[in-house]
């Protein structure tokens, strides 16, 4: 049985029968929570007074001497402070069914009807507003302002604003009822809940009935959907919102890219507040089946999904993004188009950090905050054009190293070129990339992409998309992580080293073995050496292929460095391996780490040549 | 617009949905239930029985002249029986026999349980018989000014009760389970959980706001999905 499908149609389909009425019984429902009592009474203006008299002060005629037929009962009633025998031949159970009834006067016991200006007195008496009262009128049911009523009444209509009617028992004058338009407001609205379209003057009609089942299988729908909701943990409340990054493959473009929500939000809601939308013409109950998503990790599969994936999908992970919490997932593929924005880049600051890495920090020029994981790239789109062969802002410390280097300029195509990011989002407002100059080994042609980034000065802009990650750290708190890098591979490591450290508080061992030719090349030297004082957990190994005579630490590279480490210290079962450099080196790295015995899911590497 | 629908819908029916139902649950209780039903109308007999003018013998002048205070003065009967029912100054209410004039006694146990056979309209066994003198001891169900009374409840499903006049015999109430259900209900409806008179509280306008909002955003979603249903993406 397809019982979420069967709940869910119910209540789609009875809300379309109920719609109207029910928002007509919860508007006209808060009417009456909040109306004036005293006003919709009609009564605001009604007095009662007195019209008796003293039995003693009239020789009243005895009951049995009255010509009639005999009464189920017989009141001695006060008119204008005259006394009346009300006989009463039968009647219903409440004053508006039928009745029939005769009054008598009580002191001659003749048969007495009441005269239009005696009622006018009554009416008069009644009404303590400014408005002029009309002649009364007998008048038949039905009534438009007393719609239950089945006797006669008199009805006599007042000149005031409020439009007041004032209705009198058609035997004893008795003033019945003042209604005006306050009065037949509300009595509209009762009207509205009653359903009474019918003018049955009740809320017990075949209409009312068929709807309160229909709202009744309405709500029994709607809670058990809620409950539903709950135990797939859709319902959960938490305060304050906490941010999740997800890694999310778009199959289509065969792109990767961050994307960072409420982790309280569902998949389909949280990418689609990153404008990534997963098709869907529900919007999230489940019902369409259309938000497919593909999860790298087991997901519990809801009843929803039961029904509207096939058994085929579900063992393959597709899931479907509105049952499924952000939180729940870290890495998605899904087959709908990647809206990465472009962004405008302004170049900050730039600074020749080593002889051939410039370090350029550029700021979202809509003042944008981007979120990412450590590791993120972007791609810059390099324009045609003409570029220097070497900087033209070089310190002169570093002249040396560029020597051999002639000048002059190149022409070029418009490229695309992927660079990591050096920060954390939330270490800074800027990105910060190291830009290696990729020198001309000819003598005619540098690095495009280099050669163009490496030349911006501050204020220039280019655009770049992004960012986009499939470099990142694992989740776990407590894993050891080696971190091996050589030359500007260090980029995405220091930053997800400064994220573990600064943002996540990683407790596991990090280490990082940092390949470069000599010490002037060493990125980031003094703040990483800070760092590993600052952090026990943390430790900093350079190694230098091309050391100066000075130089105190490891030689050779990060290879060599890495084998006695491997021996010593490496829990083998955990330690993951994030490693990023030139080709070689992580291939010879990877080499190594596999035959110790670590498996490949533990190894995480990024393309140094994109 | 759907997506944003269909998270108020169900976020504001988390809170409020389960009002829904009692909304739901009680209302088609109220408009399936007949209201002369719950009033206790089919309990009694409709008195049809008319009086026997020729033998009220005590007239209404001797009335005025023994109690000169008497005010809404009713002939009426009792079983068969002719009596004036009226209100005698400080006294209070008084019944006495129209043939005589003589004060009726206060209603004793005997005569209530009589007098709740003789207007029944089935036929089961008195089960308890209490007489009721004080607010205090007097149940919610039953309207003060109808003091002192005599409480008859019926051996039957539902527990019928009348409740007699004392001094006149008169059947005052009506009441059985169906009358109280309703009255639970009611209260449900009305969202007043304290006494079940107030439909102005707060927490009903709380809940009917929300409720408000939730069915129009539920409106929105039953809009998109019935009449764009075919539209591929309406997000």
């Amino acid at each position: 049985m397809r019982l979420f499908k069967l709940n869910t149609a119910i209540h789609k389909w009875l809300s379309l029968v109920v719609v109207l009425q029910l928002l007509i019984w919860l508007g006209t429902g808060l009417y009456f929570n909040l109306m004036d009592h005293s006003k919709a009474s009609g009564n605001e203006l009604r007095v009662h007074s007195h019209h008796e008299g003293n039995v003693t002060d009239f020789s009243l005629i005895p009951i049995k001497d009255i010509a009639s037929e005999a009464p189920q009962e017989v009141k001695l009633i006060w008119i204008l402070h005259q006394p009346y025998y009300h006989f009463v031949f039968d009647k219903g159970q409440h004053s508006y069914q039928e009745r029939h009834s005769k009054l008598f006067d009580a002191v001659t016991g003749k048969p007495f009807n009441l005269s239009e200006e005696q009622v006018l007195t009554l009416a008069k008496n009644s009404y303590s507003g400014e408005g002029k009262l009309a002649t009364p009128v007998l008048s038949q049911p039905p009534f438009s302002d007393h719609v239950r009523q089945q006797n006669p009444m008199w009805q006599v209509a007042v000149e005031d604003e409020n439009n007041t009617t004032i209705y009198l028992d058609s035997i004893t004058g008795q003033v019945l009822r003042h209604a005006n338009d306050d009065f037949r407001l509300k009595d509209l609205m009762m009207k509205l809940h009653f359903m009474d379209y019918g003018n049955s003057g009740g809320f017990n009609h075949w209409l009312i009935i068929a709807f309160a089942f229909a709202t009744l299988f309405l709500s029994v729908t709607g809670v058990t959907w809620l409950i539903q909701q709950y135990q797939n943990g859709l319902l959960k409340l938490s305060w304050g919102s906490n941010r999740q990054k997800v890694s999310v493959t778009f199959s289509n473009e065969n792109t990767i890219a961050d994307v960072s929500a409420d982790a309280n939000s569902t998949v389909l809601e949280g990418l689609a507040s990153s404008h990534v939308y997963l098709s869907s013409s529900c919007g999230g109950g489940g019902t369409c089946g259309k938000c497919m998503f593909l999860s790298s990790t087991q997901l519990p599969i809801t009843l929803s999904e039961q029904e509207h994936l096939s058994d085929e999908q579900l063992k393959e992970g597709y899931r479907l993004g509105c049952q499924h919490r952000f939180s729940e997932v870290s890495s998605i593929e899904v087959n709908t188009d990647l809206n990465i924005e472009n962004h405008e880049l302004v170049v900050v600051t730039t600074n020749f950090i080593t002889p051939f890495i410039k370090e350029v920090k550029f700021k979202v020029k809509s003042g944008k905050q981007l979120a990412f994981k450590a590791g993120a790239y972007m791609q810059f789109n390099v324009p045609a054009g003409m570029n220097s062969l070497r900087p033209d802002d070089m310190p002169e410390h570093y002249e040396k190293y560029w020597e051999s280097y002639s000048h002059g300029k190149f022409s070029h195509d418009g490229v695309t070129r992927h660079y990591s990011l050096v920060n954390f989002d939330q270490e800074t407002d800027e990105l910060t990339f190291n830009i290696r100059w990729q020198t001309a080994k000819d003598g005619y042609k540098a690095g495009i992409g280099s050669s163009y980034l490496g030349s911006l000065e501050v204020g220039e802009t280019i655009i770049a998309k992004g960012p986009f990650s499939d470099f990142y750290a694992t989740s776990g708190k407590k894993v050891p992580r080696i971190f091996i890098g050589a030359g500007s591979g260090l980029a995405p490591l220091r930053a997800i080293i400064f994220e573990q450290l600064k943002k996540r508080q990683d407790e596991g061992d990090l280490t990082l073995i940092y390949g470069a030719r000599t010490e002037d090349d060493l990125l980031y030297r003094d703040e990483l050496n800070l760092l590993s004082e600052q952090h026990k957990n943390f430790s900093y190994i350079p190694t230098l292929s091309n050391p100066s005579e000075q130089w105190q630490g490891h030689s050779g590279y990060v290879q060599q460095v890495l084998l006695p480490h491997l021996s010593q210290k490496v829990k083998f079962l955990s330690t993951e391996f994030y490693l990023c450099g030139p080709q070689a080196m992580m291939s010879e790295v990877e080499q190594i780490i596999t035959d110790v015995g670590i498996p490949s899911n533990q190894i995480f590497k990024d393309k140094f040549s994109r | 617009m759907l997506r944003k629908a269909r998270k108020y819908h169900k976020w504001l029916m988390a809170f409020v949905g389960i009002q829904f139902l009692f909304w739901s649950i009680t209302g088609v209780y109220m408009v399936t239930m007949d209201i002369h039903y719950i009033h206790g109308e089919t309990l009694a007999k409709s008195e049809e029985a008319k009086i026997d003018l020729a033998s009220v013998d005590y007239s209404i002048a001797k009335l005025a002249a023994d109690y000169s205070e008497a005010s809404q003065v009713t002939l009426t009967q009792s079983m068969g029986d002719p009596l004036y029912s009226f209100i005698n100054g400080e006294q209070g209410k008084v019944a006495i026999d129209a043939k005589t004039g003589a004060v009726r006694p206060p209603v004793d146990e005997v005569k209530a349980k009589k007098i709740a056979q003789y207007h029944y309209a089935m036929n089961h066994e008195v089960d308890k018989v209490r007489l009721i003198k004080t607010v205090t001891d007097m149940p919610a169900e039953l309207s003060s000014r109808h003091l002192p009374v005599w409480r008859v409840t019926f051996d039957q499903f539902a527990t019928p009760t009348f409740y007699i006049s004392q001094q006149t015999g008169a059947v005052v109430a009506k009441r059985h389970d169906f009358w109280r259900l309703f009255d639970w209900m009611w209260r449900f409806h009305i969202m007043d959980y304290d006494d079940g008179e107030n439909v102005s509280n707060w927490f009903l306008f709380l809940v009917a706001i929300l409720g408000l909002v939730a069915a129009i955003a539920g409106a929105v979603l039953t809009y998109f999905r019935v009449f764009s249903a075919n539209k591929k993406e309406v997000i």
